[in-house]
């Protein structure tokens, strides 16, 4: 039993703080919090901005607009997304704006403040409707509360980046990293995963984390509002005190343990999935493949904080997640 | 299990952070690219199209309370991209807006649009939140967990400096680069 107990602790403490996080907009005059997204059935269009005057990029196999191209492909082909995505014209906005061009181009000439320093890589500028205004979409619909109205993503022409093996940034691995902020997921804790906030010098595929992460906000089927619809598995649950309620901003992950490989997910990297408790303690753990997982409740104390999950907490009208208890096994 | 979890984001230490994407700074870098660094607290804020209606900003009137580089006056405007106008919010995927009544240290330079107003170095990772610890110390935190640099020529770690540190080792720290 010892021994038992000791290998479900190595299993939890091996696994990270925190995993993929959709990004929220909370409603302006009411408490309701919406997850940032493109429309169901939606197709959003990227338009690129090809020109690389007055850019730092070394060029190698691919060009810049293949790899851009690529990057939105290993996205809208995760396994059981809806999503589609399309390459719409080109544009010659270096400028973040909300236009109806979601522009992504090499440089930004104003707006992203880069100046001459190079510690930003790339800015992902997102602009959402906050559920209160009557003021149509790009395709002059009613917007939803969070609806991705239009997205831009800008690299900084004060850095080097390199398409193929030479020095400087990966562009791929950037450009794959933002897409993912540009379809409204925010950051990950799982090491490794495409949404995780610290970049390897090469990092182009998902992770099981990804793909459940863009499952939730485009499932195939299944009414999209309800955020425990999924079109893979699902684990949801409550973390409450044993006498006070709901826990809210526990992290809670499923950890595979087993081996197996799920066969349509062969091409990702296996990797836990999770989610953050609600207000009231509710949490659905979403796109899960079929296997056998240890699901664990813990405190968002360190090294990942309330910090690290941006405006989680400001967007359920709370200062911060609660972290006032220990971490739990099932 | 702190440690453990610790050991494992320091196998990341040597990689850019994409928050949006930035590479993590150490405070000297940081204190290094900035005109000013400033104690205080957030006054007031509020947002605005620019001119041309296409971008919102978030405007703080952020009040000094002591300089730990550059001359500061009082009060100084810092602006930020992103924030909430005619029904839409806009927003920098992984970066932080100040908040009024927030105390915070920040690491400024002029805006690009020389309008009089300051930018925080290197998106969010020059805005030092300030929170008092149960021993009463005050500790500061820019959210860049387990950030190091590394020494590429070298292929070594250093400048550790996690997501806390105390107010007074950050004030140290810039005051060197200051001298």
């Amino acid at each position: 039993m010892k021994r038992r107990l000791l290998l479900l602790i190595l299993i939890a403490i091996a696994l990270p703080a925190f995993s993929h996080l959709p990004q929220f907009t909370r409603q302006t005059g009411g408490s309701s919090v919406g997850r940032d997204r493109w429309p169901s059935g939606s197709t959003p269009t990227w338009n690129l901005n090809p020109s690389l005057t007055g850019t730092n990029i070394s060029v190698g196999a691919s060009t810049p607009a293949e790899v851009v191209t690529t990057s939105f492909a290993t996205w809208s082909n995760a396994p059981g997304s809806a999503l589609t995505i399309l390459r719409g014209g080109d544009t010659t906005e270096t400028a973040p704006a909300y236009d109806c061009v979601n522009t992504i181009a090499f440089k930004c000439t104003s707006g992203c403040d880069f100046g001459t320093d190079d510690s930003t890589l790339a800015i992902t500028f997102t602009t959402t409707s906050d559920g209160a205004s009557s003021d149509r979409d790009c395709d002059n619909n009613v917007p939803f509360l969070g609806q991705i109205l239009d997205s831009d993503i800008l690299f900084n022409q004060n850095v080097s980046y390199t398409t193929g093996g030479g020095s400087g940034q990966d562009l791929q691995t950037i450009a794959t990293h933002e897409i993912g902020h540009f379809l409204g997921l925010d950051h990950s804790a799982i090491v490794k995963s495409m949404m995780f906030p610290f970049a390897p010098d090469r990092l182009v595929t998902l992770s099981y984390d990804d793909a459940a992460g863009i499952d939730a906000l485009y499932p195939v089927s299944g009414n999209v509002s309800d955020e425990c619809v999924s079109s893979m598995g699902v684990i949801s649950g409550n973390v409450t005190f044993a006498s006070s309620g709901g826990v809210f901003g526990a992290h809670v992950f499923a950890g595979s343990t087993t081996d197996a490989v799920y066969a349509p997910w062969a091409s990702l990297r296996k990797s836990p999935i999770g989610a953050v408790t609600r207000s009231d303690g509710s949490y659905c753990i979403t796109g899960l493949p079929p296997d056998t997982y240890l699901v664990t409740a813990e405190p968002l104390d360190g090294p990942m904080t309330n910090d690290e999950i941006g405006n989680y907490a400001d967007n359920f009208g709370r200062t911060s997640v609660q972290t006032n208890f220990l971490t739990r096994w099932h | 299990m702190r440690r453990l979890l610790l050991l494992l984001l320091m196998i990341c230490v040597s990689l850019p952070t994409l928050a949006t994407t930035v590479v993590a700074r150490s405070v000297e870098e940081l204190a290094e690219r900035s005109s000013h660094v400033v104690v205080g607290r957030a006054v007031r804020t509020w947002s605005q199209w620019n001119a041309d209606q296409r971008v919102v900003f978030t405007y703080t009137k952020f009040a000094v309370e002591r300089s730990l580089k550059g001359s500061a006056p009082n009060t100084v405007t810092v602006k930020q991209l992103g924030g909430h106008a005619n029904g839409v919010i806009q927003k920098v995927a992984g970066a932080r807006q100040l908040h009024a009544g927030e105390a915070a240290v920040l690491f400024l330079r002029p805006s690009a649009q020389h309008d009089g107003t300051m930018a925080v170095t290197s998106l969010m990772q020059g805005h030092f939140r300030m929170k008092k610890r149960d021993d009463g110390e005050i500790v500061v935190s820019n959210g860049i967990s387990g950030a190091s640099q590394l020494n590429r020529a070298e292929g070594t770690v250093s400048n550790y400096k996690g997501s806390e540190m105390t107010l007074r080792q950050l004030e140290e720290r810039v005051r060197k680069v200051a001298k």
